[in-house]
């Protein structure tokens, strides 16, 4: 199996280089190489996104996760559907926002919105983080795959080193062309295989088997509960994480990436005028294909996992590598690159966006604003180079940190929510609301992960909470106290000058790409419906699945079915989820673009000569700084 | 003018450059994943000698077709020379790899000869639907009537 595996992981990087060297001789414009002219096809963002989307939940923990926590973990993949509806409600605003104001990327988008360089470093952190600490745990995590499947017969390390160059070489030659070319086609094949192995392994898996024994009260397929008012990780161990306010804000922190700047940048660089690009992209794509895969394929992998292995499968990569080793050969094979190109999509995604964003929305605006393209290219090709190599680097020597950092990325990128709001739907949100809420959250994600107990218990007390209390993760805990703040804050700052500002861009929303929400009732219809389906699918309602289909209700005796009530519960909901996405997605109109785009708009008004873009605030700072003078002695 | 009535020698012509290389890594973002997984399963299927198995094999690569006259339907173009050619080369490859084992006396080939010919066979059938439907059932012949081309 190692040689016929090694030979498939070399064959697919092979696959990438090929097809970056093409991209580059196809495209040779070097302004291409950091957005690819923001022109990239309408197909590869619908195949790039949903990828993306199934590899937020990363397959194979998901898979581990599955076959250990049972259907409780399982349900957290209802959250494709909640990252569904949050790329309908902002992909086409947003791409409509940089079309019009000219810009691309979140930290350019939302700094002329507002007006605010705080903001900007605000999201260039953010992106720092997705770029650095979240993607080399993720190239851990591929490095750890490796090993595995490889038998431990190479050192972690090595493993990670020599994934990084795989994944380098496409990035630095193609650019982000060429990465998304890749990046689709990664995405179909993980799909696929996947699918193959769930349905080929059937014979080596006994999923059936393992379905069938899920009997009613089996406690691997029930939730165990709304929430439990218990400390938290590591302090007051909950009996059970999973419980629905633990699956609903954890789908809150999946939903995340939707609006995370390497995707916002991969819908801003998207040719997607007069096309329902959007709207397929989250209701066929992300809502239909990504779920259907962890829907209808991780389940039966899981349950076959543990039918095989005799009880839940324990935690940990070597338990889940050995029983697929155990599978057929060519079995095996398929589910490791399954499993593995969806990390290395993520990976090389969250790269080149770093790389691109970093010289388009640091390098080009601030420091060198007179380079040329071929510069902009030099310069992206340096800071991809700079970027894997301190994420190999990150990923092998420091592991802990590493973890420690990217288990805040993503519920921290859902703290950008309201500014999102702000920027494509609500006018009244103001700068200082944005930030403050900002702020708010971000204690609260930092205090509620690793990151911020190991902090403050190394440098004063031991907190009396642990990791995601009663239940609930950083996620929800952050964006609770981070919307109660914005609305607080923009009582008092919703008017003003700062607010004429804000509604040029929502005037030209508003005069050139209503919504189609109809009329009071059917508008009433569509909110209400989702909220309904997000307190039943994935909210406190969710409990009621643990039963429903099985336990009767006019009869004592239990209904017999060929798979557990919580299954049946979630497909439901699954496919209910997907018409209310396409509800919104094509007949509001919230994801069809329309043919002819609102005329420009100039938020960032060009500086007198002699001007620095450099905001007063950190100038006097840095002055404050210069000027301090050592005392003279007398 | 009597080429217009053929099915177009160079199908992708009317695309820049940039345009036919998007088209070609649509294409390849389908077929990577129903060549591998088609191949695969026809290797499980020829190693346990299950049938089921060779049938999913074929259904993959059916399904490569479909994919790649769907990208053909969505971008107004048709199948390239080259896309034809190693498609003629990878079947007829096929044929003879099957061929040869059946010849040196393989139990595999043996046991799998209906499900195998059954694949081979379903292949060109569906390319004939395909040229049908999409062209009609005389300028399909047409584009095969070699002889017509040599009448003076």
């Amino acid at each position: 199996m190692t040689e016929l595996l090694v030979a498939g992981w070399l064959a697919l990087a092979a696959y990438a280089v090929y097809l970056a060297a093409l991209t580059i001789r196809h495209h040779p414009d070097p302004g291409d190489y950091l957005d690819a002219g923001g022109r990239l096809p309408g197909w590869s963002f619908c195949f790039a996104a949903a990828g993306i989307a199934l590899a937020a939940l990363i397959p194979y923990a998901h898979l581990q996760f599955a076959a250990h926590f049972g259907l409780a973990y399982q349900h957290v993949a209802l959250g494709l559907v909640v990252a569904a509806l949050v790329a309908t409600l902002f992909h086409k605003r947003l791409w409509l926002a940089a079309r019009i104001t000219g810009s691309r990327g979140l930290a350019n988008l939302l700094g002329l919105h507002y007006r605010s360089v705080a903001v900007r470093i605000t999201i260039w952190c953010l992106t720092l983080l997705f770029t650095l600490p979240f993607a080399a745990r993720l190239l851990g995590h591929l490095g750890d795959l490796a090993v595995a499947a490889l038998g431990h017969d190479v050192e972690r390390a090595t493993a990670i080193w020599v994934l990084a160059l795989m994944l380098f070489l496409p990035a630095v030659i193609g650019g982000w062309r060429g990465m998304v070319y890749g990046i689709t086609a990664q995405t179909t094949l993980g799909v696929v295989l996947l699918a193959m192995v769930a349905v080929a392994g059937a014979v080596h898996l006994d999923w059936a088997a393992g379905l069938l024994a899920s009997e009613p009260g089996n406690p691997a397929s029930l939730i165990p509960g709304v929430m439990q008012y218990s400390g938290g990780i590591g302090a007051g161990e909950p009996s059970a994480v999973w419980t629905t306010l633990g699956i609903f804000s954890f789908t809150l922190a999946i939903a995340a990436i939707m609006i995370s700047p390497a995707v916002v940048l991969l819908v801003t660089s998207t040719e997607a005028g007069g096309q329902r690009t959007f709207a397929f992209t989250s209701v066929w794509m992300i809502a239909g294909a990504a779920m259907a895969a962890l829907m209808l394929v991780t389940p039966l992998l899981a349950a076959g996992l543990v039918a095989t292995q005799g009880s839940a499968l324990p935690l940990g990569y070597s338990a889940l590598a050995s029983v697929l080793i155990g599978l057929d050969p060519l079995l095996s094979v398929a589910l490791f690159l399954g499993v593995g190109v969806t990390l290395q999509l993520f990976i090389a995604l969250l790269a080149q966006s770093g790389a691109s964003l970093l010289v388009m929305e640091v390098l080009d605006r601030y420091v060198l604003p007179d380079l040329s393209a071929r510069g902009r290219r030099f310069a992206g090709r340096m800071a991809v180079t700079v970027i894997f190599v301190m994420m190999a680097l990150l990923a092998s020597t420091l592991p802990v940190m590493t973890a420690a950092l990217a288990s805040v990325t993503l519920p921290l990128a859902i703290q950008a929510l309201p500014a999102l709001l702000g920027l494509c739907w609500v006018r009244w949100i103001s700068r200082s609301a944005v930030l403050t809420g900002i702020i708010v959250g971000s204690l609260l994600v930092i205090f509620t992960e690793p990151l911020g107990l190991i902090i403050f218990s190394a440098l004063f007390v031991e907190l009396p909470w642990g990791r995601w209390p009663w239940t609930i993760h950083s996620a929800l805990w952050g964006l609770t106290f981070n919307v109660a703040a914005v609305l607080l804050v923009s009582i008092f700052t919703r008017g003003g000058e700062e607010r004429l500002h804000r509604d040029r861009l929502h005037d030209r929303f508003r005069a050139h790409h209503a919504q189609d929400f109809g009329g009071p009732a059917a508008r009433g219809a569509k909110w209400s419906l989702t909220l309904l389906w997000a307190f039943f699918a994935i909210g406190p309602g969710a409990i009621i699945g643990n039963t429903i289909f099985s336990r009767g209700v006019i009869q004592a005796q239990d209904a017999t079915l060929a798979m557990p009530s919580l299954y049946v519960w979630q497909i439901t909901f699954w496919l209910i989820g997907v018409f209310i996405v396409w509800w919104l997605a094509y007949q509001a109109r919230l994801g069809v673009v329309e043919t002819k785009v609102a005329p420009p708009l100039d938020l960032d008004p060009p500086l007198p000569a002699f001007h620095s873009r450099v905001p007063a605030w950190i100038a006097t700072s840095l002055q404050r700084f210069a000027d301090i003078r050592p005392a003279r002695s007398p | 003018m009597r080429a217009d009535r053929h099915i177009a020698a160079s199908p992708t012509r009317h695309l820049d450059p940039a345009a036919r290389f998007g088209r070609h890594a649509f294409v390849m973002t389908v077929w990577l994943p129903a060549g591998i997984s088609g191949l695969l399963l026809l290797a499980i299927g020829y190693r346990l000698l299950m049938p089921g198995y060779v049938a999913a094999g074929f259904a993959a690569l059916l399904a490569g077709f479909a994919g790649h006259v769907l990208i053909n339907v969505l971008q107004g173009t048709h199948f390239s020379t080259r896309e034809v050619a190693l498609w003629l080369v990878s079947y007829g490859m096929g044929i003879a790899y099957f061929l040869m084992m059946l010849l040196a006396g393989s139990v595999a080939p043996r046991a799998l000869f209906l499900p195998t010919v059954l694949g081979l066979v379903s292949i060109p059938i569906a390319v004939g639907l395909y040229l049908v439907i999409r062209y009609g059932v005389r300028r399909a012949f047409e584009s095969f009537d070699v002889i017509s081309n040599f009448r003076v």
